[in-house]
C-alpha cells in the first residue's frame, strides 16, 4: 500500500509532506519487519519460505526509499515553516 | 530527520547481516531445513530451487558488493560531516578573532553557501541509495511505470501458480496416493494436459506444510 501510493502521488508542493511521511514510515516499516526476522532467526521459528518472502518485502520498500530521498528535500517542512529559501 | 536515517542505516546494516547468513545458511536455514529444497523461484515458466549452489553464490557476491557500497557512502557521509565541523569552527574563529560587530555582516553570505551547497541532502542521498543501487527516479511517472512493469511480473508468475495448483488438485482427484498405478483416466488427462503435468512435483506440498 505504501509503494501504490508513492507511485500514484505526484510530486508537488501539497503534496510532498504526504510523501516525506510515507518515507517516514516506510523506514519505520522496513526496521521493525528487519527486527522481526532477526528475532525469529534467533529463535529458529523462520523457514526459508518466509525469509525469501520478507527479503523481498524489504527489497520492494528500498525503492520506496530511495524515491524519497531524491523527491522530498531534507528538512523541507522545518525550512518552510521557519521561512529559510522561500 | 535525522533519527530516520539514522534508523534506516541501522536497519540496513542489519538487514544485509542477516540475508548473508540466510545465504550462507540457505538449505540448512530455519525450522524446517528438510523442506528448504522445495522453496523455488518462478520464473516465467521456469523453476529455479533457491538451495541451487549458482544462485546462492550469486546472492553472496551482490551482497558482498553491496556491503562494501555501503562502506563507501559511509565514508562520505563521514567526509561531509567532517567538512561541516571544520566550517563551524573556520567560522567561530573567526567570530573570536574579528568581533562580534563582523558577525553580522559576514552571517547571511555563510548561510547562503550552506543552503547552496546543502551537504544534509547530500548525505541523505548517499544513505538512500547506499542500500541498493537505483537509477534516479525524478518523477512519479517514471516510478509508477517501474510499479507497472514489476506487477506485471507478479502477474504473470501469480496467474502460472494458480493454474498450477489447480492442476494439482486435479490430479491429486484422479490419484489417492502419488505413487500408485495410474488409470487410464489419469493417462488420458496427463495426455491432455502435457507441458503443465511435466512440472506437477513443483507444488507438491504434501511432505512440508
Amino acid at each position: 500500500m505504501t509503494i501504490l501510493l508513492t507511485a500514484f502521488t505526484p510530486e508537488d508542493e501539497h503534496t510532498s509532506e504526504l510523501l516525506d511521511g510515507l518515507y517516514k514510515s516506510s523506514i519505520l516499516y522496513g526496521l521493525s519487519l528487519v527486527m522481526t526476522v532477526v528475532i525469529q532467526t534467533l529463535q529458529e521459528q523462520l523457514d526459508l519460505y518466509h525469509a525469501i518472502f520478507v527479503m523481498q518485502i524489504i527489497f520492494s520498500l528500498d525503492f520506496v526509499y530511495a524515491y524519497g530521498a531524491v523527491c522530498v528535500p531534507f528538512d523541507y517542512h522545518a525550512r518552510k515553516a521557519n521561512g529559510v529559501g522561500t | 530527520m535525522k533519527i530516520f536515517i539514522t534508523i534506516q542505516t541501522f536497519s540496513t546494516v542489519v538487514f544485509t547481516v542477516w540475508l548473508l547468513y540466510v545465504w550462507i545458511k540457505d538449505s540448512n536455514f530455519g525450522s524446517q531445513p528438510q523442506c528448504n529444497h522445495l522453496v523455488k523461484y518462478v520464473l516465467l515458466f521456469a523453476d529455479v530451487k533457491v538451495t541451487m549452489t549458482w544462485l546462492r553464490v550469486l546472492f553472496i557476491i551482490y551482497l558482498v558488493i553491496n556491503a562494501c557500497t555501503l562502506l563507501f557512502r559511509f565514508g562520505v557521509i563521514l567526509s561531509v560531516y567532517m567538512e561541516n565541523l571544520r566550517n563551524d569552527l573556520h567560522d567561530k574563529v573567526r567570530n573570536v578573532v574579528t568581533g562580534p560587530g563582523a558577525e553580522r555582516v559576514e552571517q547571511p553570505e555563510q548561510e547562503n553557501v550552506r543552503q547552496e551547497a546543502n551537504p544534509e541532502r547530500r548525505v541523505r542521498t548517499y544513505v538512500n541509495l547506499s542500500v541498493v543501487y537505483v537509477p534516479r527516479t525524478k518523477s512519479p511517472a517514471s516510478f509508477s511505470n517501474f510499479l507497472l512493469i514489476r506487477s506485471a511480473v507478479y502477474g504473470v508468475a501469480t496467474l502460472e501458480l494458480i493454474v498450477r495448483t489447480i492442476l494439482v488438485v486435479k490430479e491429486s482427484m484422479l490419484t489417492e496416493t502419488p505413487g500408485q498405478a495410474q488409470s487410464s483416466e489419469h493417462s488420458a488427462w496427463r495426455r491432455r494436459v502435457g507441458f503443465w503435468a511435466n512440472h506437477r512435483h513443483s507444488l507438491d506440498f504434501r511432505e512440508c506444510h
